[in-house]
Parts: structure tokens; C-alpha cells; sequence
């Protein structure tokens, strides 16, 4: 059985249950790009 | 209000905190009082931390904001995202390794017991006081538009929190927040559809975007790098970026919310939840209120929404000059929409010449129907003793009141209390496990039962409850603290921010270095509140750099502030 610091460790480093936690820290970062990028398209395009 | 509206709002509201109250009966000890008992799934803590940050006022002021200054308010959050990706990588691994009540314990294990204390009390003093403005800010709107007495719309809201909030803990906080957010979120979009259905036939939506633009309410995006100028892109990335790092990572309202998480990865999902979903959601909210304004340039406005207020203007000498502009606004808000709807035919046809002739009308009309709105808020300014000429609060409850059908009116009500009881739950939560972990159970009474500090932050809610329901109550008459109040948190958070950044990343840094460092910076902060015109956004960064920097620097001091040797 594992110790307590092992489990601790492994908690750390579980991975999320889709893609990895780099792969979801650029969708956020992406997300937020993409939003304002969209929102510069909105101001040029109703000013 | 109708039946069908009270039925849909007393509704929603008991049948949420019944349920809150139903998950978390029982017998409780202090890690699930405190701290939900590590058992919330990421959706949970997402839409919590959520409903955290929602205030009444959200969903009460910004409508009201995009109607009258457009939706470059949006850029306040965009550093929200950035936050919560550095949040999952060094704040929530720390936090569950040590496995901490409060945030604050955290700064005890790296530093000293004063470095703790020092944040636990600016959190205290800033998050007690808000409490009472979080009840109070939505009462005095509720109560003046619906005309309900003020005192026991404060005392209906506070009551409800107190109960659900001292019987649950934590835990109930975060289920009554699920399903708060959800009533939130829903709302808006029904709102959003109402609205744009209500507008005339001949427009589009893109017709309505049009109009909007035209008359600049949807100059999202401003490049400025005036630091001076509030919402910014620069300011929105990077002052934003600290804020939200500093209300996330180090608020103990926020902390709690996801130190209720399951694991580290559900805590991290919540989280990273919130950065993709926070930006989106407030652009409809600032969107709600555009639709608003365009809705208004086919259908009377009132000269000025706080209805109220300007029946006190026909009661003193004033009133025939009141009545002569409200008859001015009514003619010229004829002229403009007659140029509207040449607008909106020239942009079915695609006829571009008269496409551009017709937006120039509609501004220059636009400008005769603003003069004499600011006249009629001069008028106010003369007329009354405390004339509260801020109109933006009133315009999106004014306008659901008078425009929206039955039931719809309810469930934005219920919005309403629901981002109110929810934004209080946490304060009230945050405020009694702060108490008691950091001062009662460290300095007061150390080795009491575990049930002993369950009775103990149990009380302790119920006092800051009734605390902040007295503050509410009694907050008319203090209208200057309101005020600070609202500084105060921008004061103070880039300080709080960088004594938290120091112990993450700056390892050699110890406990006197930083104490004094935050005093120092502090002072900064205070001498650019009130010797400059920098923009509030600013001082977080300024803060958290200042600490950083200068505790850095103390460190190299001989004598004073030396690191401890390893070992």
C-alpha cells in the first residue's frame, strides 16, 4: 500500500481526465485570445 | 408585482436554500463545517467561485453601465483567465499539501504568526465591512424601485443567508451557489431573448448591433495606454491579471470555495471552469444592457430611471422647470427615433449614402436627448439636499419592471436575490472560519474539541450575519463610508497579493522582510490614491511589486533581515 506522501505526490501530479493540464492551460489562454480578438472585430466593425 | 411573479420568486429562492439546507443535515465536524468536507466536484466549486464574485450589484449596475457607457467594462476581466491558470499551477498544489483551513495559515507555516495575522486582518476588516454593502447596495435599489420598506428588504435577504449559511457551513454555501448560478445564468439569456423579441420587426439583430454602434455602445476593445483612462485593454490584461490573482488566490471568500474541492485536479478544473466561462458571461451581461438601450430608442425612456428620486424634484420649487424638460425629452426622443427608423430602413436596403446620412442624424439627435438628460441631473443636483444622480443602478430593474411579461419579471428578481445571497453566504463563511482558525483557535482557545470550534464558527457566522444585516440597516446614514468601503479593497489587495507571491516564489525571503515590506508598500499605494489620478487597477500592481521588490531587497541587509541558514 502506498504511503502518505506517496498518495500526496500522486494527487499532485494526476493527471485531469481529459487532454493534460498544459493542454487545458492553452485552451483557456486560446479562449481568452479568440474572445479578444473577437471583440477588437466588434469595435472596428460597429464604431 | 403578480401572483405568478411572487410564486416564481419565492419559488426559486425557498426551494433552493431548502434543498442547501437538506444536503448538509446532520451532524457536522469542523472539516465539513469548514471546509465542505473535500467533497465537491469541479462544477460545483466552478459555478460557486462563480456566484462568489456575482454580486446583486452585477447583475443590478452593469446592464446599466453598457446603457450608458457601452460594454468596454468587459475588459476588466480579462485578466481572470491568466489568474486562474497561475492559481492552478502554485497556489492550489500549496494549499492542499499543507491542508489549510484558511489561506492565511499558509503564510504562518513560510513566515511567522504576525505575517498571518497581519492578512487575516485586512481580509477581516475589508470582507466585514462589504458584507453589510452587499445586503445594502441591492436593498436600496429593490426597495426604491419595487417600494418596498428598505429595512426589511435588508433584513428578508440577511435572514434567509444567516439561516441556510449557520446551519450548513461551507458545504451548504457551495450547493445553495450551484444552483444560484444556474437560476443567474439562465436568467440572462431569458433576458437577452426577451428583449431582442420585444424590439420592432423591421430590426434585426444586426440591425440592432448597428444602432448600438452607431451611437458608441459597443466600443468593446479601447488600446488607450493612458493610465489614467479605468478600463483598458493594458489595464483589463495586466492590472486585471493581479486583481483577480489577488481576490482568487488570497481572499478567503474565494480560497474556501475551492479548498472544498475533492482533489487538486477537481479544485484546478473548478477554477480553470471559471476562467473560460467568467469573460463570456459578463459580455452578456454588458450585452443585456445594450439590447436595453437600443429596445429604448424605439419606446420612451424615462428622463431618469430612479423614479422615486424625481417625484422629489415635483415636490420642491423646482418642479415646473423638471416638467419643461421632461416635455423637451419627450419631443426630442421623438425626433431621434423618427431618425432610428430611417436607419434601420436604410440598413435593410443596404443603401450605404443613406446609411451614413442617417447615422449623423441619430447621433446629433442622440446629443440633444443626452444635454437634456444632464440638464434634468442638474436640476436634481439644485433641487435636492442628497440627490442621488447615479442612474445607471436603475435603469435594467426599471426596465424589467415596466417591460418585461409576468414570470419573466420573478425569475430576474430571483437573479437578483440569488446573486445577493450568494456573493453574502461566502462572506459570511469566509469571515467565521478566518475568526476562528486564525485568531480564536491559534491565539484564543488552542486545544478545544473539534466540536468546540463547529459551535464556535457557528456562532461566529451568526454574528458577522447580524453584523452586517446592522450595517446595512444603519448604512444610509454613512454614505461617506459606503464610499471607502469601496476603495478599500483595491487598496489593500496588491499588498495582501505580494506578501502571498513572496512566499511562493521568493523562497529566501523570511517573515520580518516581508512584514515590513508589506507596511512599505502599503504606504505607496495610499500616497497614489491620493496624490495621483492613477486608475485603482494600477495599485495592485504597484502593490504586489513594491512587497516583492523591497522585501527582496531587505533581505540583502546585513543584520536585519538575513534568510535563515538551511538546516
Amino acid at each position: 500500500m502506498a504511503s502518505e506522501p506517496e498518495l500526496a505526490r500522486r494527487e499532485l501530479h494526476a493527471a485531469p481526465p481529459f487532454l493534460t493540464w498544459t493542454g487545458l492551460y492553452w485552451v483557456v489562454a486560446g479562449a481568452l485570445l479568440a474572445e479578444i480578438v473577437l471583440f477588437i472585430a466588434l469595435t472596428l466593425a460597429y464604431r | 408585482m403578480s401572483s405568478l411573479d411572487w410564486l416564481v420568486l419565492l419559488g426559486t429562492l425557498g426551494g433552493i436554500v431548502a434543498y442547501g439546507v437538506y444536503r448538509t443535515r446532520g451532524r457536522q465536524d469542523m472539516a465539513t463545517y469548514l471546509r465542505g468536507g473535500y467533497q465537491e466536484k469541479w462544477h460545483t466549486i466552478g459555478l460557486s467561485v462563480m456566484a462568489t464574485q456575482a454580486s446583486a450589484v452585477t447583475f443590478l449596475s452593469t446592464p446599466g453601465q453598457a446603457y450608458q457607457d457601452g460594454m468596454g467594462f468587459v475588459q476588466f476581466y480579462f485578466g481572470l483567465p491568466l489568474a486562474m491558470i497561475v492559481l492552478s499551477v502554485a497556489f492550489i498544489p500549496r494549499y492542499f499539501q499543507l491542508r489549510v483551513y484558511t489561506a492565511y495559515e499558509f503564510l504562518e507555516s513560510r513566515f511567522d504568526r504576525k505575517t498571518r495575522q497581519l492578512a487575516a486582518f485586512l481580509f477581516l476588516l475589508l470582507r466585514g465591512l462589504s458584507a453589510g454593502i452587499t445586503i445594502y447596495a441591492p436593498a436600496i435599489i429593490l426597495s426604491s424601485v419595487l417600494g418596498w420598506p428598505l429595512r426589511l428588504t435588508c433584513l428578508c435577504m440577511g435572514a434567509m443567508v444567516i439561516l441556510y449559511t449557520v446551519a450548513g457551513g461551507t458545504r451548504a454555501v457551495s450547493q445553495t451557489q450551484k444552483h444560484q448560478m444556474v437560476v443567474m445564468l439562465g436568467g440572462m439569456v431569458v433576458a437577452f431573448i426577451v428583449i431582442v423579441m420585444r424590439l420592432p420587426a423591421t430590426v434585426s439583430l444586426r440591425n440592432a448591433f448597428h444602432i448600438a454602434g452607431t451611437l458608441g455602445k459597443l466600443n468593446v476593445i479601447d488600446f488607450s495606454a493612458d493610465p489614467s483612462r479605468r478600463y483598458t485593454l493594458w489595464s483589463g490584461l495586466l492590472g486585471g491579471f493581479f486583481l483577480a490573482t489577488a481576490y482568487f488566490g488570497t481572499d478567503q471568500s474565494q480560497v474556501q470555495r475551492y479548498l472544498a474541492g475533492q482533489s487538486i485536479t477537481q479544485s484546478r478544473l473548478g477554477l480553470l471552469f471559471n476562467g473560460l466561462v467568467k469573460v463570456p458571461m459578463q459580455f452578456l451581461v454588458l450585452l443585456v444592457g445594450v439590447m436595453v438601450f437600443v429596445f429604448y430608442q424605439f419606446n420612451l425612456p424615462p428622463i431618469f430611471f430612479n423614479q422615486p428620486e424625481l417625484a422629489r424634484v415635483y415636490r420642491t420649487p423646482h418642479a415646473a422647470h423638471a416638467a419643461a424638460l421632461e416635455r423637451d425629452h419627450q419631443a426630442a426622443f421623438g425626433r431621434k427615433r423618427a431618425e432610428i427608423e430611417r436607419l434601420d430602413a436604410a440598413l435593410n436596403r443596404h443603401d450605404e449614402e443613406s446609411i451614413a446620412a442617417a447615422e449623423k442624424a441619430v447621433r446629433a439627435s442622440e446629443a440633444d436627448s443626452a444635454s437634456i438628460r444632464a440638464e434634468m441631473r442638474q436640476v436634481l443636483a439644485t433641487a435636492l439636499p442628497h440627490p442621488a444622480t447615479k442612474d445607471a443602478d436603475y435603469v435594467f430593474l426599471s426596465f424589467v419592471m415596466h417591460n418585461l411579461p409576468r414570470g419573466i419579471v420573478g425569475l430576474l428578481l430571483a437573479v437578483i436575490f440569488c446573486a445577493a445571497m450568494s456573493a453574502v453566504a461566502s462572506e459570511l463563511s469566509s469571515l467565521a472560519s478566518t475568526t476562528v482558525i486564525d485568531f480564536y483557535r491559534r491565539s484564543l482557545c488552542k486545544n478545544a474539541s473539534d466540536a468546540h470550534y463547529v459551535r464556535a464558527a457557528r456562532w461566529f457566522t451568526a454574528g458577522w450575519g447580524i453584523l452586517a444585516l446592522l450595517f446595512a440597516t444603519f448604512a444610509s446614514l454613512l454614505d461617506n463610508l459606503i464610499q471607502a468601503v469601496n476603495i478599500l479593497g483595491s487598496l489593500f489587495y496588491g499588498t495582501v497579493l505580494g506578501i502571498f507571491a513572496v512566499a511562493f516564489f521568493l523562497r529566501r525571503v523570511q517573515g520580518t522582510a516581508v512584514f515590513l515590506a508589506a507596511l512599505l508598500s502599503e504606504a505607496l499605494v495610499l500616497f497614489l490614491f491620493l496624490r495621483t489620478n492613477v486608475s485603482f487597477l494600477w495599485y495592485n500592481v504597484v502593490g504586489c511589486a513594491a512587497v516583492m521588490l523591497i522585501s527582496a531587497t531587505a533581505t540583502k541587509l546585513p543584520g536585519l533581515c538575513t534568510p535563515r541558514s538551511p538546516g
